[in-house]
């Protein structure tokens, strides 16, 4: 009797199957929860994420395993792309296109930001990646959280949680990644443009632009579809000023609850045997290069424009083309003061932040058509 | 094996297919500021 006890504790009891490498991934959870504890880095998914990490990292634990509580919700939420929209729908809901329908040149700077997706595409390629996964990783640049989840889970699924945490660890590191690249490419003069007042943006312009922007980019990229519906359903919602029952809950309970699965399940996704490998190491630093990558090209947009402009824009809006919302456009505000304290760039910023969205969705749009 | 040749035709229909669809809504949202702010300023010009 002894003797069968033994060998049945051996393999029951969790300690003796723990592996260096699922110490490792709690260490990596560890930092994700103190970044997002103590330095307030996108503390919303950061806990879920590193939650999840930990859970997934415990020996004998069957909860990503077929039938288990964790892979069904990613299978529901993430494998049929439930979460994503939703919590795209709530970004709708809680977005002002205001400022970028008062100034719609700065479409033009939100889809230039984009350019940085494909470009790093190719260097993935270049690097030993598959088209798939390459242009997954470029999607990285877009910034934006929910459609880097929603291509990679299509795309490149085995990546998801690799390119999931680096997207949402570069949108948290926005303040820091940016200002360098906006510093190099622009001179003080520049910085210190003052831009004209906007016009102000009619209440039937802003119910009419949800309804309007969708017919146009669905007949030009229909894959883009459930994005953009998901995106102006939750904005013509706010809009409208009829159902703010319905607003209140998109942007607030369903958001936080779409974000509680969607993080916890990323972090699941993230076993030692998956992400501690060279991918992740390159993951990230494609990611981080395409961040710097994609504002730049923002603010060589603007820089061009300008050629042609009689009201110049100050360059420094370029970089947020990048859909962090609205943390870029406050780094393009912030150091817009610094080289003139007077200088408020914060609306005009908007803009080109609210049109990364939109240009991310259409680019993640003709991706998943071109390789799906 | 990389497809160099998909690739490519990827990077470029990415780029082109996003610029078209921004620069159309660039020009119908103008059209419609446009339409807008001369309503706009018909209707105050009427209240005057």
């Amino acid at each position: 009797m002894e003797f069968e006890l033994l060998p049945r504790i051996f393999q029951e009891v969790g300690i003796f199957h723990l592996t260096l490498g699922q110490i490792l991934m709690w260490f990596v959870a560890g930092t994700l929860i103190y970044l997002g504890i103590n330095k307030k880095y996108e503390p919303y998914l950061m806990l879920p994420i590193g939650f999840g990490i930990i859970v997934v990292n415990l020996p004998l634990v069957t909860l990503m395993e077929e039938g288990g509580i964790l892979r069904i919700i990613y299978q529901y939420g993430i494998g049929k792309d439930l979460l994503p929209l939703l919590i795209f729908m709530g970004i709708g809901a809680m977005t002002d296109f205001g400022p970028l329908i008062a100034n719609p040149i700065t479409f033009i700077i939100g889809a230039a930001t984009q350019i940085g997706i494909p470009v790093i595409m190719m260097v993935a390629l270049l690097l030993g990646f598959d088209l798939k996964e390459s242009a997954s990783i470029g999607i990285i640049g877009c910034a934006d959280g929910p459609i880097i989840i929603y291509a990679a889970s299509k795309l490149a699924p085995h990546l998801l949680g690799m390119i999931g945490l680096a997207g949402y660890s570069y949108m948290a590191l926005v303040p820091i990644i940016q200002p360098p690249v906006m510093k190099l490419l622009t001179t003080k003069e520049e910085r210190r443009i003052r831009m004209k007042q906007t016009r102000h943006v009619s209440q039937t312009e802003k119910i009419l632009f949800p309804l309007i922007a969708p017919i146009v980019i669905i007949l030009l990229v229909p894959q883009s579809a459930p994005i953009i519906i998901m995106l102006m359903v939750g904005n013509l919602f706010r809009e409208s000023k009829v159902v703010d029952r319905l607003h209140s809950v998109v942007e607030g309970e369903l958001l936080h609850i779409c974000t509680i699965f969607l993080g916890v399940c990323i972090g699941a996704t993230m076993t030692a045997t998956v992400f501690l490998t060279k991918e992740t190491l390159l993951i990230f630093s494609l990611g981080l290069v395409n961040f710097a990558l994609c504002s730049a090209f923002g603010i060589l947009m603007v820089k061009f424009l300008n050629l042609f402009l009689k009201d110049k824009i100050n360059p420094l809006i370029g970089s947020a083309g990048v859909s962090a919302v609205p943390m870029a456009a406050r780094t393009s505000h912030i150091l817009g003061r610094q080289a003139d304290p007077d200088n408020w760039l914060l609306m005009h910023a908007i803009g080109p932040n609210v049109a990364g969205v939109v240009a991310s969705s259409i680019i993640s749009g003709i991706l998943l058509s071109l390789l799906l | 094996m990389i497809d160099w040749d998909s690739a490519c035709k990827i990077f470029y229909i990415s780029i082109l297919g996003t610029f078209l669809s921004m620069g159309i809504l660039t020009f119908i949202i103008r059209i419609i500021g446009i339409i807008f702010t001369h309503y706009c300023h018909q209707k105050e010009e009427l209240q005057e």
